[in-house]
């Protein structure tokens, strides 16, 4: 996820914990990018495609790696706090990592600890939606989790760091199905952020 | 789309991989049937789709999922694609069902009936595809080899044909399965409109409004 740090002005413990993902490059997408060398590496010594295998194995990572994103950013959704629904996501991360250890993915240690508390039922400190959007996107660069992320945004009051998400979003992904969940997304936070300032500015007789 | 085309179609992508015979399919060679008596094969040479799924890991399933195509991922994805009516690198999703299949195999427990799974495999990975495509839009991929071949000796532009594709692709049904039957089939407008019941006037106008789309895209891609 390219850093929001300039551009949201995020404060700083979301800094540190952006900071802290980013560095670790979430070991998936450095397994990824090593799978992508090899696969490179290939393509001009033998001057022909990389065996298939080995493309079919990059998929296989990239779908680790969507599920992580699918669960975070579905735990980042639920405010639901059903009971069932909670173990029925836990069931699904616990699934979701032994796959991952199986095929020796690896994560990075702020996303194993994320997780971790997300897995738990840690009361103390439990895993916030914040964290786990900003992690589905890092995961998985999608519209979907963006616009769920800058919901996210918006609802602890960051409207114009969500609306630059948005923008940025509408910008990098132009297909029309990308761009029609943006420009709900987009005309939802121009409406609140209309209303936020209304609220703010100093009322004229 | 008749059936007859739609086997044609998967029987041409299927046909240079090596793969069983349909007296082989795997739902066929299933340690449950009884055997036939003109069955003269050893059984240990027939695949048995239990010891395909399962392995010590995704990457092992995968492995032996590749290892020619005994599971047919390229007709069921051909299948797929005609049925969705979307214009895809075929490849690509074949790869991508094959992944899937190795992630999800430990989900599966014989419920739906395996063929019907690995169908919905293969549905879910055209439908993964799109969404990629649809994030990627503009930014051709690396391994969009599949576009590149089609596109350079036509003298397209691989980025155009790659914007085409993803725009087409985002139509609405009607839309795409009208412009591919009229504009990229050559058939004629009389033969669709008794084929499906709809009048022709309506499937013109939807093989029309496809094609607007796509120039306004290519064109807008140019600039």
């Amino acid at each position: 996820m390219k850093s929001t740090r300039e551009s949201l002005g995020a404060p700083e413990r979301a800094v540190a914990w952006e900071d802290s993902l980013a560095e670790a490059g979430v070991g998936i997408e450095r397994m990824l990018a090593a799978v992508r060398r090899r696969y490179a590496l290939r393509m001009e010594v033998l001057g022909a495609h990389a065996p298939r295998l080995l493309r079919a194995q990059v998929e296989l990572a990239r779908i680790h790696a969507e599920e992580l994103a699918r669960i975070c950013a579905r735990a980042a959704q639920d405010r639901s706090r059903d009971a069932a629904e909670t173990s029925r996501l836990r069931g699904e991360l616990a699934e979701a990592l032994e796959s991952c250890r199986l095929d020796r993915v690896r994560a990075s240690p702020a996303l194993r600890e994320l997780l971790g508390r997300l897995s738990s039922a840690d009361r103390e400190r439990p895993a916030d939606a914040l964290e786990l959007a900003e992690a589905a996107v890092a995961l998985r660069e999608s519209s979907r989790h963006e616009a769920c992320l800058a919901r996210i945004l918006s609802a602890r009051g960051r409207e114009r760091d969500a609306l630059e998400l948005a923008v940025r979003s509408w910008h990098r992904h132009p297909a029309p199905n990308a761009r029609a969940e943006l420009s709900r997304l987009l005309s939802e936070l121009s409406e609140r952020a209309g209303r936020t300032e209304a609220k703010r500015s100093p009322r004229t007789a | 789309m008749s059936t007859q085309r739609a086997k044609r179609t998967a029987d041409s992508i299927h046909e240079s991989a090596p793969t069983l015979d349909r007296e082989e399919s795997i739902e066929e060679v299933s340690e449950e049937r009884p055997r036939l008596a003109d069955e003269s094969r050893p059984r240990a040479s027939r695949p048995n789709w239990r010891a395909i799924l399962s392995g010590a890991s995704p990457r092992e399933v995968l492995a032996r999922t590749m290892a020619g195509d005994p599971l047919r991922l390229r007709a069921r994805v051909a299948a797929a694609l005609e049925r969705e009516c979307v214009v895809l690198d075929a490849d690509r999703v074949v790869l991508r069902a094959a992944a899937r299949i190795a992630r999800f195999a430990p989900r599966y427990r014989g419920q739906p009936e395996l063929e019907a799974w690995l169908d919905r495999q293969a549905s879910d990975a055209v439908r993964d595809m799109l969404e990629q495509d649809a994030d990627d839009a503009g930014t051709p991929r690396a391994d969009t080899s599949g576009l590149r071949e089609l596109a350079a000796p036509l003298g397209l532009d691989e980025r155009a044909v790659h914007t085409a594709c993803a725009h087409f692709n985002a139509l609405a049904p009607d839309e795409r399965r009208a412009f591919r039957a009229l504009v990229l089939e050559n058939r004629s407008l009389d033969e669709l409109a008794r084929e499906s019941g709809s009048p022709a006037t309506e499937i013109a106008r939807a093989a029309r409004r496809a094609l607007e789309t796509l120039l306004v895209a290519v064109e807008g891609d140019r600039k």
